[in-house]
C-alpha cells in the first residue's frame, strides 16, 4: 500500500462535523483520508507571478461535480506540448505567448477548447460525454460499450434516483424504464417495493417468486440484499430484459438486475455527503361519521323485528354531533431522515471506496420505525504489474418495529384496520375508560384497542443484519497479451432477530344510553381482560452462503476484428438455521423481557414452545461466452451456461442454457453513414436465448412428513395437552421435475438523431416459456387430495413491446433540458394451460387466450328501483332469482345469459350451455371486459437546467384494464364485519331506500346480492401520477470556494405528490383502501462534495 | 515471486474446490422420510395423531361445511340471524353443499381420506413394525375412512370411494386418477368391511386408559357400523324398506350392543352428569377430547362452553341454542307421558311442572336455579318488566327466554375445572357416539325386524335412566304393545329429547325423511313471559330469588307464545330433493365422469343405486 500518510489535518478549514464524519469514514475504509486538504488547496493556490516570457498555467480539471480528474490530458492546440493532470486533478504548464488554445480531453468527457487568454490559472470542468462510443454498460459478468451491445439492457440513471427520499431501493426505480414494473414501497416504513421484467408467470404454488434475480458485483444475491442498499452506493444498474439473461441460465427467466457498487477512483480523495429530511402523509380514505353508519345499519336492519338493533331517533341526533374517526386521531405526519456519506481515491497502485449511509422514516401511528445502516468499503490494488487483487466488505444494519396486534389474527395491517373499521360512534375512551368495541354476542374475550395496545408498548419487532464479504483476485498474463484469469470469492451472512411482545389489557363496557341503549354511557357494566396474544415471542435465524468464481477471460483485437471470451465456473452453497419460541402468560405490567413471563398456566402445565427450521442448499454452474465484433459494425455474443441445483434429483440436476445475439451497427456503414446525415447511429440487434426458472420448493423430488409439531394433534386421557403429529409435508414426489424452460426473443433498434440529440429505443419481445412448473390445480380430479408437487406443464408465450424515445437539448448556454417519454405493452398467450376438463369449449375455458382474460363478473342492470321495476322484471320473467334469491326493491339485478352448462360434451369434448333460465348464478358470468389488468404503460421523465437550478420530475401511468370497488366498499366484505359494525366508506351513504330510491347504490339489506362482482361497482383502471418530483439548487462555485467545498447542492425532492387521475370518491390512491395508504413525501436535502 | 505464489494457491484452491460435487450433496433438513415413519410403531404412531386431529369431530357434532345440522336447522332453536339461510327457506343451489370439495385441498375430506390412505400404504410397504402394533395402527385409521366417507355419503349417497392414495405426477397417473362415482351400496358396502377390518383388529379398551382415552376402541368401530347401517336402512337410503338392510342394521347394532356391554359399557345413572366424567366414562362410546390447556401449541378447548352461556359479560357467554317453546314442549311428563296425556296436569303458565327430569338439565328457563359464576343458589330471570326484558340489563339476552343447559359445566359440578371468567378454555370431551345412542339405534333397527321386546327393553333403560317414573306397567310411560311404526316414533321423540342439541336431531329427520312433513311451514315459537303490570310487590326485583317458582309464575307472570324470528324472512321449506345434495358444480367441471345427483339441474346419478 502506497497511500502516505500527511499530518495537516488540523489546517483543514472543514465544519466539526465533517471531521467527525470523516473519521468515521476512515476507520470503516482502513484508508487514509488526509489528502483531502491538499486536494482542495491548488484551486486557491496563488500562482506565483513570474516576468517570464514564458506564460505558466496552473489549474485544476474537475468533473461535473466537483470532482478532481486525474490522467486529463492538457494540449496546446497545434502543438505537441502537453501535459496531463496529476491524481489531484492539477495540472501545470507552459504557454508560450499566453495567448493559445487549450484543448481538454479525457476518455469518457466531451473534448473542450479554453483559451488561455492570458490567464495564470484556468480550471476546468469536464462534462461527460452521454452519448458517446465509448459509454459502457454493465451486463453479466462483465461490461460492455454500448455500441456493442446485442442485447435488451435497460440503465437505470442513477443521477435521476439519487435523492430519493426511498425505503427501498426497488422504489426509486419506480417509473424510470418501459418494461419494469415497481409495485409497493411508499407506504408502511421498511416495506420494500417489488419489481418484475415483462410480464412474467408463474403456475407453481409451492415457492418461487416473478421477482427478477438480482446480481450484485458478479455474486447472486436475494432481493432483499438489493433493497437494503442505498443509492450512494451503486455505480450502476443494468437491467437485462431478454436473452441477456441467459448467462445466468436457470435462473434467469424473469430478467436479471446487475448491480455494480461504487470503488475507488484514480484521483485525490473525493468526500461526499448528501442528507435529507422529509415529511410523509397520505390522504385517508373517508369513512361514514356516526350518524351515516348508525343510518345505514337501521337501513340494512330494516325488516328485522328485533328493534332493539336498531339505532333510535334519540341515538341518531347524538350520534350527529358525537362521532370520531380513531384512525383520524392515531394518523399524523411522519418523518423520513437520510445521511450519506462516502469518500474515494487512490493512486495508480491502489484505490478505495468507503460509504455509509443511514436511512430512518416512523410511521405515521406513534412506535411504529424503521431505520438502516448500509456500509461499505473497498479497495483495489495492484500487487504486482500483473496482479490486481481487491477487498470488499459491506453490510446493513436494519430494525423495523411495528404494533402487535394478535386478536383475530396477525395481518401487519391489524393496526391501520382497526382503526379505520371502529365504529365512529363508538369513542375510545369514556371517562378515562377504554371502550369495548365489540357489540355483537362473540364467544369470546378478545377484541381490539389500538390505542390500549399502543400504551401497552406492544410490538412487532425485528433487527437484521448483513455482512458480505467479496474478495478477489486477478492476474494479467503477461505471456498472452488479453488474457487474465480471476478468482472472486463472496460469503454473505444474515442474522435476523425478531421479537414479539403483547401483553393484556382492561376493556369497559357500560350500561349504554339511548332509548336503544346504542350510546356508550352509564355505569361500567363489566371489565373485560383482553389478551393481545400475553406472549413473548423470538424468532433469531440466520444464513450462511458463499459464492466462488473462477474467470478466464481473453480480449484480442486484430485488425477490424475483435474478440473477447469468457469462461467461468460458479460454485454456491446456502445453509440457514432459525427457530422460533415463545413464553406465554406475562405478570401485570410486564416489561419486554423473557423474565417477565411465568410460562406456565394457573395448573402449571408448560406453555411455551421451540421450532428450528434448517436448511441447505447447493448449486454449480460453467459459463461459457464470446463476444465479436467487426469494425464496430457487426457484432455477435454467443453464450452457454450449464446449471445444477440441488432443488432437483440427482439424475435430474443438469440443464444447458445457450443464447446468441447478434447486432447491426448501420451507421457505421459507408452507404449510410455518407448519405443519412442526421441519423448519428443506427443499430439493429436481436437476440434468443433459453433460460429458466427453478420456480418450486427444494426437496420436492421426495416423500416427506413435517418433524413432530404440536397444534394439530389430538387430545387423549381427559385433560392433557395436544399430542404430537407427523404430518405429510410433500405427499406426492415428482422425481421427473426439472427447470422450466424459457425461451426469449428479442428484436431492437437503438438510434439517435439529429447530432445525438434524438434518441430513441425499440424492442418487441416474445417469451416463450414451456415445460414450466405448475401447481395442477384444475386438471387433476379434486379426489386426489394433496397438494400436488409442481410439474413440468404449462406453456406461456408472454410477447410485448417496449418504445423509449429522449430529446436532449439546450436552449442556450445557460438553459438545458432533457425530456425522455416510454410506453409499454404486454401480454400473454397460454398455449398449454391447468383448466377443468368441464369447462372445455366454454367462455372460461383458458387455452390460447391470454392469463388476463377480463373482468369475469355478472352484468348489472342497475337498482330495481321501484316496485314497478320490480313487476316489470318479474312480469318478463316469473322464476327470476339471484343465486336463489328473489329479487327485491332496492336490489342490484343482474342480466340472465345462460342456464345450465350441459352435462355431457359435443361430439368435439366442448361443453355448451342452455338458454337463459331465469336464474341468475354462476352460468351468468361473463368476462365484461377485455382486460383485467392495466396492459399499457407509460412515463415521461423531465429535467431542465437553467444555470444552477434544476428541475425534473417522473410521471407514470398506465392503462387498459378494468377496476372495481373493494368489497368493502360495496357494502360489508364479510358477515363479520357486518357482525362487528365496521365502518364504512362515504360513497354507500347515498343508498338506496324508499324515500331515495334515486340513489346511487343499492339498499343495504341484500348485502350478499348487491356485492357480488358486476360492471355495476366499475371503476376506470387508469392511473396517472406525478411518481418523483426534483428541484435543485447547486450553490455557485465561488461561495462554495468560500466555503472551502467544491460543491454544494441543496434540494426539494417529492416522492407521490400528485396523483392526476382519482376515479374514486373515497380514497386518494388506487391502492386498497383499508391498508396503510400510499404516502406522498417532500424532503428537502443536502449534497456536499468536498 | 512471492506474488506469483499466492496467486497460484488461490487458483488452486478455487479448482479443487470446482471439481468437488460435493456442493450438490445435500439433504431436506426438516423433513422426516416415510420409511423411517413406518418402520416405527413410536413414530406411526404420531403420524396417526394428525389423522385422528383432522377427523374427530367437532363439539355438537359434525355439521357439513355449510353448516347445516346445528340445532338452528330444526325445532330445537330457530333461526335467529338476521341473514338468509337457504337451507331453511328452499334456496339451496348446486354450489351450496360444498363438503365433497371444490378444489384440491390437502384438508379437506379427500385431502383427509388421501393422509388415511397414505398412511395405510406406507405402514403396509413396511416390513420392520411388528405386526400386532401394525394392524392397532391401520385398524385405527381404517376406522377414519369410514367415518370420513359415512360423512360424504350421508350428503350426496355415492362418491368416489377411493382407498389407496392416488398418483397425479404425469399425463398418465392425472388420467387414470379420473373416477366417477361408486354407486351408494358399494360405498355402504365398503364402509361395512372397512368396520368390520376396523373391529377385528381394535382392543376392546386401551391399556393405559390415562394416556389413551379417546382412541377408537373395537365398541367404538361396532357402534359406527351400526349406525351407518342404520342409516343404510332407513328411508332416506331405503325408501321401498328392504328388510334386508333392516336385517343387517339390526345385527350390527346388535352386535355393539353386545361387545359394547360385554367391554362394560353402561349409561351414567346421572342424566346431567354424562358430560362430567371423562377417563372411563362408561358411556362414551366415541370421544372427542378437549382439555384447559391454554397455549397455543397445547390447547384444544371446547367452545360449547362459551358459546352457549348466556350473553352477561360475567360469564362471558355467547347464548347460542337458544332452546324454542317447541322444543320445551316435547319433553313428557315426569311419567314418561305427553303434556295432555299424563295424569300430571300441564299448563303452559307452569310448563316447567312434573317434566321429564331430562328437561331441567337441559334447558334453563325463567326463574329456574342455575348455579353459575361460583354463585350456588344462583337464579335465571329472563321475564319482561314493562315490555323490556329485565336480564342483563336488557342487552344481550335471549331471544326467547331459554337457554341450552346441556353439558354446561355450573359450580356444582364435582371437580369441575372451569374458571367462570375463562369458560373459552373449557375441556368438557365431546362424545359423538353415547352408549345411549348404540341402546336407541338397536331398539330401532330391532323394532323394524319385528323384535318388539327388545326395542321395549332398550328404551326403557333410556327412560329409566333419565328418572322417569316407572309407572304401574313398568314401561315407563311407553305405551303397551306398540306396533313396529309406533314404536319407530316413540324412538324419534325419545331421541329428540335424550339427545337434544347433540347435533342428531337433523339428521333424524333426514334419515327418516321427515323434514318436510315436521318442519315446514313453521318459524318457531317463543315465551314472552312478563311480570303482571298490577298486584306484583314492589321489591320484587330483590325478592325473588326466596320465592317458591310456582307461586312466582302463578302470581306475577303472564306467559304468552308468539312466533319467534324475523318475520321477514319465510317459513322453513325444505325441499325433498334435499334428501341427497348436489355435488359442486366446480367439482363436475373438475373431473367430467362425475353424474350430477338426481333431481337437480342435469342429474343424472341415483343416489338409490
Amino acid at each position: 500500500m502506497t497511500f502516505h500518510l500527511q499530518p495537516q489535518f488540523g489546517k483543514r478549514k472543514g465544519t466539526k462535523l465533517t471531521c467527525t464524519l470523516l473519521l468515521a469514514a476512515q476507520f470503516i475504509a482502513g484508508a487514509p483520508f488526509l489528502e483531502v486538504a491538499q486536494a482542495s488547496n491548488p484551486a486557491l493556490g496563488s500562482a506565483v507571478k513570474t516576468s517570464n516570457a514564458d506564460h505558466t498555467v496552473t489549474g485544476s480539471v474537475k468533473d461535473s461535480e466537483g470532482a478532481p480528474l486525474a490522467g486529463v490530458t492538457i494540449r496546446i492546440k497545434n502543438s505537441k506540448t502537453g501535459t496531463t493532470t496529476k491524481a489531484d486533478g492539477t495540472f501545470t504548464l507552459n504557454a508560450p505567448t499566453g495567448k493559445e488554445t487549450l484543448i481538454i480531453s479525457s476518455i469518457g468527457y466531451k473534448t473542450q477548447e479554453v483559451s488561455v487568454a492570458d490567464r495564470k490559472i484556468v480550471n476546468v470542468i469536464l462534462v461527460s460525454e452521454t452519448s458517446s462510443l465509448d459509454e459502457v454498460v454493465v451486463v453479466g459478468y462483465g461490461q460492455q460499450k454500448k455500441i456493442h451491445l446485442t442485447g435488451a439492457v435497460a440503465q437505470i440513471d442513477m443521477k435521476a434516483i439519487e435523492d430519493l427520499p426511498v425505503g427501498s431501493l426497488s422504489a426509486a426505480l419506480v417509473a424510470q424504464q418501459p418494461g419494469v414494473g415497481v409495485s409497493g414501497g411508499f407506504a408502511r416504513p421498511g416495506d420494500p417495493a417489488t419489481i418484475t421484467i415483462r410480464n412474467p408467470s408463474m403456475f407453481s404454488k409451492d415457492g418461487g417468486t416473478l421477482s427478477p434475480l438480482v446480481v450484485i458485483d458478479n455474486v447472486i444475491r436475494s432481493f432483499d440484499d438489493f433493497n437494503t442498499m442505498d443509492q450512494s452506493e451503486v455505480e450502476n444498474i443494468s437491467i437485462l430484459k431478454d436473452a441477456a439473461a441467459a448467462i445466468y441460465g436457470a435462473r434467469g427467466a424473469n430478467g436479471v438486475i446487475v448491480v455494480t457498487t461504487k470503488r475507488g477512483k484514480t484521483g485525490a480523495p473525493r468526500f461526499s455527503y448528501s442528507t435529507s429530511i422529509g415529511i410523509s402523509d397520505a390522504k385517508l380514505p373517508k369513512m361514514m361519521d356516526g350518524y351515516q353508519l348508525a343510518t345505514y345499519r337501521n337501513d340494512y336492519n330494516a325488516g328485522t323485528t328485533n328493534t332493539s338493533l336498531l339505532y333510535s331517533q334519540d341515538e341518531l341526533d347524538y350520534f350527529k354531533t358525537n362521532s370520531q374517526s380513531w384512525l383520524e386521531q392515531a394518523w399524523k405526519a411522519s418523518y423520513t431522515t437520510r445521511h450519506a456519506l462516502n469518500v474515494s481515491g487512490g493512486t495508480e497502485k491502489a484505490t478505495y471506496f468507503a460509504s455509509v449511509a443511514y436511512n430512518q422514516q416512523n410511521g405515521n401511528f406513534d412506535k411504529i420505525n424503521f431505520d438502516r445502516w448500509s456500509f461499505r468499503a473497498s479497495a483495489d490494488v495492484k500487487v504486482s504489474k500483473n496482479v490486481k487483487a481487491s477487498l470488499g466488505l459491506s453490510g446493513d444494519v436494519s430494525t423495523k418495529d411495528r404494533y402487535l396486534l394478535k386478536q383475530g389474527g396477525t395481518s401487519n395491517e391489524k393496526d391501520f384496520q382497526s382503526l379505520l373499521y371502529a365504529a365512529p360512534f363508538t369513542p375510545a375512551y369514556y371517562n378515562g375508560l377504554p371502550v369495548s368495541l365489540l357489540s355483537s354476542g362473540a364467544n369470546t374475550n378478545e377484541n381490539f384497542h389500538f390505542f390500549e395496545a399502543q400504551k401497552s408498548n406492544n410490538y412487532l419487532m425485528s433487527r437484521d443484519n448483513g455482512l458480505n464479504i467479496n474478495a478477489s483476485l486477478e492476474y494479467d498474463a503477461p505471456f498472452l497479451k488479453g488474457l487474465k484469469a480471476r478468482v472472486t470469492y463472496n460469503r454473505n451472512m444474515e442474522n435476523s432477530f425478531g421479537k414479539e411482545f403483547g401483553t393484556r389489557y382492561k376493556l369497559y363496557t357500560f350500561t349504554m344510553l339511548g332509548a336503544n341503549k346504542h350510546i356508550v354511557g352509564g355505569d361500567v357494566r363489566s371489565i373485560a381482560t383482553v389478551s393481545n396474544s400475553n406472549r413473548i415471542y423470538y424468532a433469531p435465524s440466520y444464513g450462511d452462503s458463499y459464492q466462488l468464481n473462477g474467470y478466464l477471460t481473453y480480449d484480442k483485437t486484430f485488425g477490424k476484428h475483435s474478440i473477447s471470451v469468457l469462461g467461468l465456473f460458479e460454485q454456491g452453497e446456502a445453509y440457514s438455521d432459525g427457530i422460533t419460541s415463545y413464553l406465554d402468560n406475562l405478570v401485570d405490567n410486564a416489561l419486554d423481557n423473557a423474565g417477565y413471563a411465568l410460562g406456565g398456566t394457573a395448573s402449571g402445565a408448560g406453555v411455551g414452545t421451540i421450532s428450528e427450521s434448517e436448511s441447505e442448499s447447493g448449486r454449480l454452474s460453467f459459463v461459457g461466452r464470446i463476444n465479436y465484433n467487426y469494425a464496430n459494425k457487426y457484432l455477435a455474443e454467443v453464450s452457454v451456461r450449464r446449471d445444477a441445483s440441488t432443488n432437483f434429483a440427482p439424475e435430474n440436476r443438469w440443464g444447458t442454457f445457450p443464447s446468441l445475439s447478434l447486432g447491426w451497427v448501420i451507421s457505421e456503414e459507408p452507404f449510410f453513414k455518407d448519405n443519412v446525415h442526421w441519423v448519428d447511429q443506427l443499430k439493429f440487434r436481436a437476440s434468443v436465448g433459453l433460460t429458466g426458472m427453478d420456480n418450486t420448493r427444494a426437496y420436492n423430488w421426495l416423500q416427506s412428513y413435517n418433524l413432530i409439531q404440536t397444534g394439530n394433534g389430538p387430545v387423549f386421557g381427559g385433560n392433557l395437552d395436544r399430542a404430537g403429529i407427523f404430518r405429510l409435508k410433500n405427499a406426492m414426489p415428482n422425481r421427473d421435475l426439472q427447470w422450466d424452460d424459457a425461451t426469449k426473443l428479442n428484436g431492437g433498434i437503438d438510434a439517435s438523431f439529429l447530432k445525438n440529440r434524438m434518441s430513441l429505443t425499440l424492442d418487441g419481445f416474445y417469451d416463450y416459456r414451456y415445460n414450466m412448473l405448475t401447481t395442477l390445480t384444475s386438471s387433476v380430479p379434486l379426489t386426489v387430495g394433496a397438494a400436488l408437487p409442481s410439474q413440468n406443464f404449462g406453456t406461456v408465450a408472454a410477447f410485448g413491446t417496449e418504445i423509449s424515445l429522449g430529446w436532449t437539448d439546450h436552449i442556450n448556454k445557460d438553459w438545458s433540458y432533457k425530456v425522455r417519454g416510454f410506453f409499454s405493452w404486454s401480454d400473454n398467450k397460454q398455449i398449454k394451460v391447468d383448466y377443468d376438463q368441464g369447462l372445455k369449449g366454454t367462455y372460461r375455458d383458458p387455452n390460447g387466450r391470454s392469463t388476463d382474460m377480463g373482468f369475469l363478473g355478472l352484468k348489472s342492470m342497475g337498482i330495481l328501483r321501484t316496485q314497478a321495476d320490480l313487476d316489470a322484471l318479474l312480469e318478463k320473467n316469473p322464476a327470476y332469482t339471484i343465486y336463489g334469491q328473489k329479487p327485491q326493491v332496492g336490489m342490484v339485478y343482474y342480466q340472465d345469459v345462460r342456464g345450465a352448462k350441459s352435462a355431457t360434451p359435443d361430439a368435439n369434448g366442448n361443453y355448451s350451455y342452455a338458454e337463459a333460465d331465469g336464474k341468475i348464478d354462476d352460468n351468468d358470468l361473463q368476462y365484461l371486459t377485455n382486460k383485467k389488468d392495466n396492459h399499457f404503460g407509460f412515463g415521461l421523465n423531465f429535467a431542465t437546467t437553467y444555470k444552477k437550478l434544476s428541475f425534473s420530475f417522473n410521471l407514470g401511468g398506465s392503462f387498459g384494464g378494468q377496476d372495481i370497488m373493494e368489497s368493502g366498499a360495496r357494502s360489508w366484505g364479510t358477515s363479520a364485519q357486518l357482525a362487528a359494525i365496521t365502518n364504512l366508506p362515504i360513497n354507500l351513504v347515498d343508498h338506496w331506500t324508499v324515500d331515495n330510491p334515486n340513489a346511487k347504490y343499492p339498499a343495504p339489506a341484500f348485502r350478499a346480492q348487491n356485492g357480488l362482482d358486476s360492471d355495476f361497482w366499475f371503476v376506470s383502471s387508469f392511473t396517472l401520477a406525478v411518481r418523483t418530483l426534483n428541484v435543485s439548487y447547486e450553490l455557485p462555485q465561488t461561495l462554495a470556494q468560500k466555503l472551502n467545498i467544491n460543491s454544494a447542492r441543496v434540494y426539494l425532492t417529492a416522492t407521490n405528490p400528485l396523483n392526476l387521475y382519482n376515479p374514486y370518491s373515497y380514497k386518494y390512491w388506487g391502492s386498497t383502501f383499508d391498508v396503510y395508504p400510499t404516502l406522498s413525501t417532500f424532503s428537502l436535502g443536502l449534497n456536499l462534495n468536498l | 515471486m512471492k506474488k506469483k505464489y499466492i496467486l497460484w494457491s488461490a487458483l488452486g484452491a478455487m479448482l479443487s474446490l470446482a471439481s468437488c460435487e460435493s456442493v450438490l450433496d445435500k439433504t431436506d433438513l426438516n423433513a422426516a422420510s416415510p420409511e423411517l415413519i413406518a418402520g416405527d410403531s413410536v413414530l406411526a404412531n404420531i403420524a396417526l395423531n394428525y389423522i385422528y386431529n383432522q377427523n374427530l369431530p367437532d363439539w355438537g357434532g359434525p355439521t357439513a361445511v355449510s353448516g347445516i345440522g346445528g340445532s338452528v336447522y330444526t325445532e330445537e332453536s330457530y333461526n335467529q340471524g338476521t341473514g338468509q339461510n337457504k337451507f331453511l327457506e328452499g334456496a339451496v343451489v348446486e354450489n351450496d353443499v360444498t363438503d365433497f370439495g371444490t378444489a384440491l385441498n390437502a384438508t379437506n375430506n379427500y385431502g383427509k381420506i388421501r393422509t388415511i390412505n397414505t398412511f395405510i400404504a406406507d405402514l403396509e410397504k413396511d416390513n420392520l413394525m411388528d405386526k400386532g402394533a401394525k394392524s392397532r395402527l391401520i385398524a385405527q385409521a381404517i376406522f377414519f375412512r369410514a367415518w370420513r366417507y359415512f360423512e360424504l355419503v350421508k350428503l350426496y349417497g355415492g362418491v368416489p370411494m377411493i382407498t389407496t392414495p392416488q398418483n397425479a405426477v404425469g399425463t398418465e397417473a392425472i388420467n387414470a386418477a379420473f373416477v366417477p362415482r361408486n354407486t351408494t351400496t358399494e360405498c355402504f358396502k365398503q364402509m361395512s368391511a372397512d368396520l368390520d377390518s376396523a373391529v377385528k383388529y381394535l382392543p376392546s379398551t386401551w391399556i393405559t386408559p390415562a394416556a389413551n382415552w379417546g382412541r377408537i376402541t373395537k365398541g367404538a368401530a361396532a357402534a359406527l357400523k351400526g349406525k351407518i347401517l342404520l342409516y343404510a336402512a332407513s328411508p332416506q337410503f331405503n325408501p321401498t324398506n328392504q328388510a334386508s338392510k333392516w336385517q343387517a342394521a339390526y345385527d350390527a347394532n346388535k352386535a355393539a350392543y353386545d361387545i359394547l356391554t360385554a367391554s362394560g359399557a353402561k349409561l351414567i345413572t346421572d342424566y346431567g352428569k354424562i358430560w362430567f366424567t371423562e377417563v372411563g366414562n362408561t358411556e362414551a362410546v366415541f370421544v372427542t377430547g378437549y382439555n384447559t390447556s391454554v397455549g397455543d401449541q397445547q390447547k384444544r378447548n371446547s367452545g360449547w362452553e362459551a358459546a352457549n352461556r348466556p350473553r352477561y359479560s360475567t360469564v362471558s357467554g355467547g347464548g347460542s341454542n337458544i332452546p324454542s317453546w317447541d322444543l320445551v314442549k316435547a319433553y313428557p311428563m315426569k311419567d314418561g307421558k305427553k303434556p295432555g296425556e299424563s295424569k300430571y296436569t300441564y299448563s303452559d303458565l307452569l310448563f316447567f311442572k312434573d317434566r321429564d327430569p331430562r328437561f331441567e338439565k337441559t334447558i334453563a328457563y325463567n326463574g329456574c336455579t342455575w348455579p353459575m359464576s361460583n354463585i350456588p343458589n344462583n337464579r335465571l330471570w329472563t321475564y319482561l318488566a314493562a315490555g323490556k326484558s329485565v336480564e342483563n340489563g336488557g342487552v344481550n339476552v335471549s331471544n326467547t327466554g331459554f337457554y341450552c343447559r346441556k353439558a354446561l359445566q355450573t359450580s356444582d359440578v364435582a371437580g369441575s375445572t372451569l374458571d367462570p371468567s375463562n369458560t373459552i378454555f373449557s375441556g368438557t370431551d365431546w362424545i359423538e357416539i353415547r352408549f345411549a345412542e348404540v341402546m336407541l339405534n338397536y331398539a330401532e333397527a330391532a323394532a323394524a325386524v319385528g323384535k318388539l321386546d327388545e326395542a321395549y327393553t332398550q328404551v326403557i333403560n333410556v327412560r329409566k335412566r333419565a328418572g322417569i317414573e316407572a309407572g304401574s306397567d313398568n314401561l315407563y310411560g311407553l305405551k303397551a304393545n306398540m306396533s313396529t311404526t309406533e314404536m319407530a316414533k316413540a324412538i324419534l321423540d325419545e331421541r329428540q329429547v335424550e339427545f337434544a342439541f347433540e347435533g342428531k336431531r337433523f339428521w333424524d329427520l333426514r334419515r327418516l325423511r321427515l323434514l318436510e312433513s315436521t318442519l315446514n311451514g313453521k318459524r318457531g315459537t317463543k315465551a314472552v313471559i312478563s311480570l303482571k303490570t298490577t298486584g306484583v310487590p314492589a321489591d320484587f326485583a330483590t325478592t325473588r330469588d326466596g320465592m317458591k317458582l310456582e307461586d312466582v309464575y302463578t302470581n306475577y307472570f303472564t306467559i304468552a307464545l308468539t312466533p319467534n324470528g324475523l318475520m321477514s324472512r319465510p317459513a322453513i321449506n325444505y325441499l325433498p330433493k334435499y334428501y341427497f345434495f348436489a355435488l359442486p358444480t366446480q367439482a363436475l367441471n373438475n373431473n367430467p365422469l362425475l353424474k350430477q345427483t338426481n333431481d337437480w339441474t342435469n342429474g343424472t346419478f341415483n343416489p338409490l343405486e
